[in-house]
């Protein structure tokens, strides 16, 4: 009786503020150890949030665990006030969560109308007619109501399975990498489509994805997993530009590390001599600077002491191997207007905003505050 | 912390494994207080005759069978000849005939004044005696017949999945065919052989039905003596423990070797092999080979079935019971396999989804009747019965009891194979939904595994239709089904009256064979499709 209030208030009243915590969650299966260990997460009401990380790193079992679908060894989890793992436990079926699988999981012995219908419970058919119709006008597929799942093309059914989450009006959508096996056009089409949606609705949602781009265009913020840990949480502007570890850096994007060294807050390198501002840095010690290559630009110049070893063509932009004076690597993005040919000379132009530096005998971020040392940059080591 | 529907299943799992494994118990329990006195008695009356003849039969029913199943595998999957599509699938056809089916129909045939003992007069005269079937030959020979599918299938398809780089590296190096035959093709795919052979001497250990026609005593035919005319249950568990032990090694064999089905091939190109073009006489030959055992192992016999029936019908020779041994035999088999698809679901539905260790154990104890012979296992429930349930005695429930821990292990693995191939995502998403465990096992996973279920029912319906040591040792008094009366009518030479019911034995065993060549055609289904 408890249960099937709470199931109401839950489903029912769309205006609650709502938010999901976890808490010191940690998960081993026999053959995984520590698919996930101590993970704490908090997650704002209608925020649209990603998981992204390598397969393997846990966050499908994070998803899971939210869901109610696998127990957690340790912690607990709370969507709005109510503690459904940890200190109580609510199986799915009275959770209000809806997840949209990899597979889409449509039920193939059902219609689409059967499938949308599935969860709908306690309303007349003519109310239950009514909501599955509505949903299927939401995401645009009227048409196929009387259709089975194996009839649709990967799209479709992609659209369906969001309709039977929806259609019982969640305050949490999970969704367990759902573009991954769409054509690249589509994809994208879908993509924002189903961010529009959940957010007209206000639904909290969590993806889970290792497409980083995919993760930076839906999302109002990332979390970043590595081995069954939180690696970062942030925005996907920090994510990208201000990296907190060497495996975050690497992992959403292309970067360079160059080595260098540090005296007085002035960090000189290959790549040029910066001032910092942050006055923790120990002094006289070697770093190394992650820069990406879309803040590394050249210009063509006899005289210059770097060379393009390789140009790698994108499409819209290109990707250059640069070799410098000591025989260093480093990568620069430019649009593909006019394309350079391997073996110019040229001279590198380092944007110095994001460049970020790591202690070189390993370890997180150190400091990300620079801006050129106008004085010395013709000076390089 | 689990909700307390799944929990539910593992007590219902336990449950199922606890009776099935039951029998078991019992006969290694009494086995235990067989004192040395029995032993020596034991082995005075019955092991020194039976040991040497179980022994004996064993091997040349291993030989013969891998003669006849390697033989036709080879002509198969070698070579293309006309005609080759048929013969492919009709040489599994003896595989429907139970062997005491085949024995009985050859018997009849070689009874005196029948169609070959006139035959042979008319040849020989009296100058040379007919060889008999009730001999050592003579069932080794039926139960080859009745087992040779078993090496063929699997050699086939040991000799299918081949990579025919092998045999060509060894055509550059110069080795002849037959050499190339031998020490390439046969010894690569062995393990696909061996396992044909196990299983076949595994049918061979629990066969009842032939040996009992023949009169060639072995250890089933003196179980049931020891059990049925001496009453010494003691001395049928004894009898019963050494042949468990031997079936089981047999089984062990055989899961060695298909695990091993394989070398290690190296991944690279899967090469095919093409197979030849032959000539017309060499068609010719292949045909006769093919004719010849599909003749002998069942046009023969099922001929001569036909024809006794219709004679029997003319004169008046069918049982005026036959429809209710019809009735009994449909409702036992039906009762029988409807059982063993439910009471299987548990623990099928543990070991495909949830495989920790005691779920494997309960999974691989419930499938332990597999390896236990007919007579065995009625052993074992009458021990069981007469020591904890006497009042169960000469009912119904033992015998479909029977049925369910013989047959179990066919419908757990049934089912096991159609609810992996329902994605876990299916059933996840119903619970996501708002479905609790049993909906979602009842709306979601039933109906998409309804084709496996179907299958190890009828699977198991024909293998109950079959069984006879079993529902001889524990049919109710005067509960004849068509098995039974087969057996019976073949003991008291009443050949014609045993034709009918033969036949529509026979008949039912058709349908497995289908499923058999349905399924290797298509491969499995990978998936359900909704019509």
């Amino acid at each position: 009786m408890v249960l099937r209030l709470l199931k109401e208030k839950m489903r029912i009243t769309p205006t609650e503020t709502f938010h999901v915590s976890m808490k010191n969650i940690t998960k081993s299966y026999d053959q995984y150890i520590d698919a996930v260990s101590g993970l704490t997460l908090e997650i704002r009401r209608g925020e649209f949030f990603s998981l992204l990380g390598p397969s393997g790193c846990g966050k499908t079992t994070i998803l899971r665990i939210l869901a109610g679908l696998e127990v957690p060894d340790k912690g607990s989890v709370k969507i709005g006030d109510i503690s459904v793992a940890g200190e109580a436990w609510i199986p799915p079926e009275k959770r209000g969560v809806g997840i949209v699988f990899q597979d889409y999981a449509l039920f193939p012995h059902m219609t689409i109308f059967e499938n949308i219908a599935f969860g709908l419970k306690g309303c007349s058919k003519k109310e239950q007619k009514e909501r599955v119709m509505e949903q299927l006008e939401m995401v645009g597929i009227i048409r196929i109501a009387n259709c089975y799942p194996h009839e649709l093309s990967g799209g479709q059914q992609q659209r369906v399975a969001l309709a039977r989450a929806i259609v019982l009006f969640p305050k949490v959508m999970l969704l367990d990498e759902p573009f991954s096996s769409l054509d690249a056009d589509l994809r994208l089409e879908l993509r924002q489509e189903t961010r529009k949606i959940l957010k007209e609705k206000n639904i909290t949602t969590i993806l889970v994805t290792h497409d980083q781009e995919e993760a930076f265009s839906l999302s109002d913020r990332v979390g970043v997993l590595d081995k069954g840990k939180l690696e970062q949480v942030g925005t996907p502007d920090e994510i990208y530009h201000k990296p907190e570890t060497r495996f975050v850096a690497n992992f959403v994007g292309r970067a360079d590390f160059v080595r260098g060294f540090i005296q007085d807050n002035v960090v000189s390198s290959d790549i040029g001599i910066f001032k910092c501002n942050d006055h923790n840095l120990y002094n006289k010690e070697e770093v190394d600077l992650m820069i990406r290559p879309d803040d590394v630009d050249f210009t063509v110049n006899a005289n210059g002491d770097a060379v393009i070893t390789e140009s790698q063509f994108l499409g819209a932009s290109v990707i250059y191997t640069l070799r410098m004076p000591g025989g260093k690597i480093i990568h620069s993005m430019k649009p593909s207007t006019q394309i350079k040919a391997v073996g110019t000379k040229v001279r590198i132009d380092v944007d110095p905003v994001h460049i970020i530096i790591f202690p070189s005998t390993g370890g997180n971020r150190s400091t990300i505050c620079f801006e050129e040392d106008k004085k010395n940059s013709h000076k390089r080591c | 912390m689990k909700t307390r529907s799944t929990c539910l299943l593992i007590p219902m799992a336990i449950g199922v494994m606890i009776c099935v494994s039951t029998p078991v118990i019992f006969i290694l329990y009494s086995a235990v207080k067989v004192d040395v006195a029995l032993w020596i008695r034991l082995y005075e009356t019955r092991l020194n005759v039976i040991l040497p003849n179980t022994v004996m039969l064993l091997l040349s029913v291993g030989f013969l069978t891998a003669i006849l199943g390697v033989t036709t595998a080879w002509i198969i999957t070698r070579y293309d000849f006309m005609g080759k599509k048929i013969w492919e699938w009709a040489i599994i056809l003896p595989l429907a005939v139970p062997g005491y089916v085949l024995a009985y129909a050859y018997a009849s045939i070689m009874a005196p004044g029948g169609i070959a003992q006139t035959t042979w007069h008319n040849v020989f005269g009296d100058m040379l005696d007919m060889p008999s079937l009730y001999s050592f030959w003579g069932v080794s020979i039926i139960l080859s017949l009745v087992n040779y599918p078993y090496v063929y299938l699997l050699t086939r398809a040991s000799l299918l999945s081949l990579n025919a780089v092998y045999d060509d590296a060894a055509r550059v190096l110069g080795v002849s065919r037959w050499r190339r035959l031998w020490s390439v093709n046969i010894r690569l795919s062995y393990p696909g052989i061996a396992a044909g052979i196990s299983l076949a001497m595994m049918e061979v250990m629990a066969d009842f039905g032939t040996v009992a026609i023949l009169r060639y005593p072995t250890f089933t035919e003196a179980i049931y003596r020891q059990m049925t005319a001496r009453f010494d249950p003691l001395g049928a568990s004894a009898l019963a423990i050494i042949l468990v032990m031997t079936t089981f090694l047999l089984l062990i064999l055989e899961r060695y070797f298909r695990g091993k089905k394989r070398f290690e091939q190296f991944s690279g190109k899967f090469q095919i092999y093409k197979p030849e073009k032959v000539s017309s006489l060499r068609t010719l030959f292949f045909t006769a080979i093919m004719m010849l055992i599909i003749g002998v192992g069942f046009i023969a016999p099922v001929s001569f079935l036909i024809k006794w029936s219709f004679d029997a019908a003319l004169n008046g020779g069918i049982d005026s019971r036959l429809t209710e041994f019809i009735y009994n035999t449909v409702f036992v088999a039906g009762t029988g396999s409807f059982l063993a698809v439910i009471l299987a679901i548990p623990a099928a539905y543990l070991h495909a989804r949830k495989p920790n260790f005691i779920h494997r154990t309960v999974y691989y104890l419930s499938t332990l009747g597999y390896s236990l012979p007919g007579p065995v296992i009625a052993v074992g429930l009458l021990l069981t019965v007469s020591i904890i349930f006497p009042y169960l005695y000469g009912g119904l429930i033992l015998l479909l009891l029977a049925y369910v821990v013989r047959f179990i292990p066919i419908t757990l693995q049934a089912l096991e194979s159609s609810i992996l191939m329902v994605s876990r995502s299916l059933e996840d998403a119903g619970r996501t939904l708002g479905a609790g465990t049993w909906k979602t096992i009842r709306r979601i996973l039933l109906p998409l595994i309804r084709p496996g279920m179907l299958t190890g029912a009828i699977i198991v319906f024909v293998d109950c239709m079959k069984e006879l040591p079993a529902t001889l040792m524990l049919r109710p008094v005067a509960f004849d089904t068509l098995a039974v009366r087969v057996w019976m009518d073949a003991s008291e030479s009443l050949w014609e009256m045993a034709a009918l019911p033969a036949l529509l034995i026979v008949i039912a065993g058709l349908i497995p064979i289908a499923i058999i060549i349905n399924r290797t055609n298509r491969g499995m289904r990978d998936g359900i499709e909704v019509a």
